[in-house]
């Protein structure tokens, strides 16, 4: 009991700790993709000005973009965190390995979460400007794709993309920082051996079992959670030989 | 910091949903097809001052007016937010209320990883951020007219292209492209620029064009 209540403190508190290191990032990209509609509105309507008769059609979505930017932003943040000076960091009594890897894999489902909520958040800017000027302006036509329902079945295929690609870097990166050498020769092999059409094969399989066309949502979750537990439990190996710094 | 992430991704949801719900639904600038029979003994004439029209000769006794869409795949449905009123007294027909021109088109796009699933595969065409067009439509022309190819036609318009054995008795536009066409005695040309290439020219025709270029025209006396 003693032991577990410890696990679970000390859990929490190396959560809390990795989420407050990422909360300057959230904050930098939120405003970054804030900007962006308003941006894109104030071209809009000086466009319109000095093109009165020019027809103009604008497709930015910041659900879109703001799901790209998230993605690269956790996969860059996830695999820089898996270096040695970062581990080392984090790796202090009473944080064990197993502390490590749930506290990193809790702290990714937290991100994966922020992130696409907060691009949720963010849709009000591009909303309210857009109703504004369908307001204002007589010739403004607003096309709506969105719908209740593939907003909601969006935020949830966004957020699994996510939290894969932040778990595939998360592994890249637990392996390669600590055999650069033997990774490093292992992906130019990797990469040299898709020359092979039965290698490229097996490369496009891979690809299309996460990424490929599917029909169902329900499959899709299923595939893609499989992997994602895959990928943390491999990344466990090399964290279970570390020691830790007392 | 739980309490945040939770209060964000209530945030979220409750504005991802608030936004499908207040921008209302889905919305056409692709209005359809007009059909109007028109009297073969006189000149058809066409007024689609302020729009791009293409025209093509058919065989039927009748006008088909197809208003393209300005969206890149007319993917949107055909039955709302017209944009424009053709009307058509015997032969004169004319575009009015034509409100395309000059618009702004902003598309809302949902989640971009859905292209994944069958039924939203056609959702996205990319985001391509703000396009300009200075003509009607993405491909500069907003309708697609059939008329009858034995009727001389008299067409107005910002930007013509006719083909396929159309009668032409006047044309005035901006830029006006004719080809595989002929242009009976009396042939009048004004505006600006005009292409004419493999028709069939009367000697006795005029154009009052800023520039004239010909290529493959066939000239007649009568």
């Amino acid at each position: 009991m003693i032991v577990s209540e410890n696990y679970k403190r000390s859990l929490v508190a190396f959560t809390t700790d990795m989420l407050q290191s990422f909360r300057k990032t959230f904050i930098i990209v939120f405003i970054i993709l804030g900007a962006l509609p308003i941006i894109n509105f104030i071209v809009l309507i000086s466009t319109r000005i000095s093109h009165p008769e020019a027809f103009i059609t604008s497709t930015n979505s910041i659900l879109g973009i703001g799901f790209f930017t998230m993605l690269i932003t956790l996969s860059i943040a996830f695999f820089v965190s898996t270096c040695k000076t970062e581990v080392l960091s984090q790796f202090v009594w009473p944080i064990n390995s197993r502390v490590y890897a749930v506290g990193n894999f809790v702290v990714m489902l937290a991100c994966a979460l922020a992130a696409v909520s907060g691009v949720s958040a963010l849709l009000l800017i591009e909303v309210l400007p857009a109703m504004i000027l369908k307001l204002v302006l007589k010739d403004f036509i607003l096309v709506n794709n969105l719908t209740v329902q593939n907003f909601i079945e969006g935020f949830w295929v966004s957020f699994c993309h996510i939290m894969f690609s932040a778990s595939f870097s998360y592994f890249v990166g637990m392996y390669f920082f600590r055999h650069k050498i033997i990774i490093g020769a292992l992906a130019l092999v990797l990469a040299n051996l898709s020359s092979f059409p039965a290698v490229r094969a097996a490369y496009s399989g891979m690809y299309n079992f996460i990424y490929g066309k599917h029909s169902s949502i329900m499959l899709f979750s299923l595939k893609i959670w499989l992997v994602i537990l895959l990928l943390h439990i491999l990344s466990y190996i090399p964290l279970k030989r570390m020691e830790v710094r007392a | 910091m739980i309490k945040r992430i939770a209060m964000l991704f209530a945030v979220g949801i409750v504005t991802g949903l608030l936004s499908s719900f207040i921008t209302g639904q889905q919305v056409s600038v692709n209005p359809g097809t007009d059909m109007i029979a028109v009297d073969k003994s006189s000149n058809i004439v066409l007024d689609f001052t302020g729009a791009g029209i293409k025209v093509e000769g058919w065989d039927k006794d009748e006008v088909l007016i197809n208003a393209l869409s300005p969206m890149i795949d007319g993917k949107y449905e055909n039955d709302r937010n017209p944009g424009y009123k053709i009307v058509a007294e015997k032969n004169n027909i004319r575009l009015a209320e034509y409100s395309i021109s000059g618009s702004i088109v902003y598309e809302l796009e949902t989640w971009l990883p859905l292209v994944q699933f069958e039924k939203y595969e056609n959702q996205h065409d990319g985001i391509t951020g703000i396009s300009i067009n200075m003509n009607t439509s993405s491909s500069g022309y907003s309708f697609l007219i059939f008329a009858p190819k034995d009727v001389p036609l008299e067409i107005t318009a910002d930007r013509i292209k006719v083909s396929s054995g159309c009668t032409l008795a006047h044309t005035n536009a901006e830029v006006a492209v004719i080809e595989d066409s002929n242009l009976i005695k009396g042939f009048t040309s004004e505006g600006g620029a005009v292409e004419i290439s493999n028709c069939t020219i009367n000697h006795d025709s005029s154009f009052r064009n800023k520039t004239l270029k010909m290529k493959g025209n066939k000239f007649v006396d009568n």
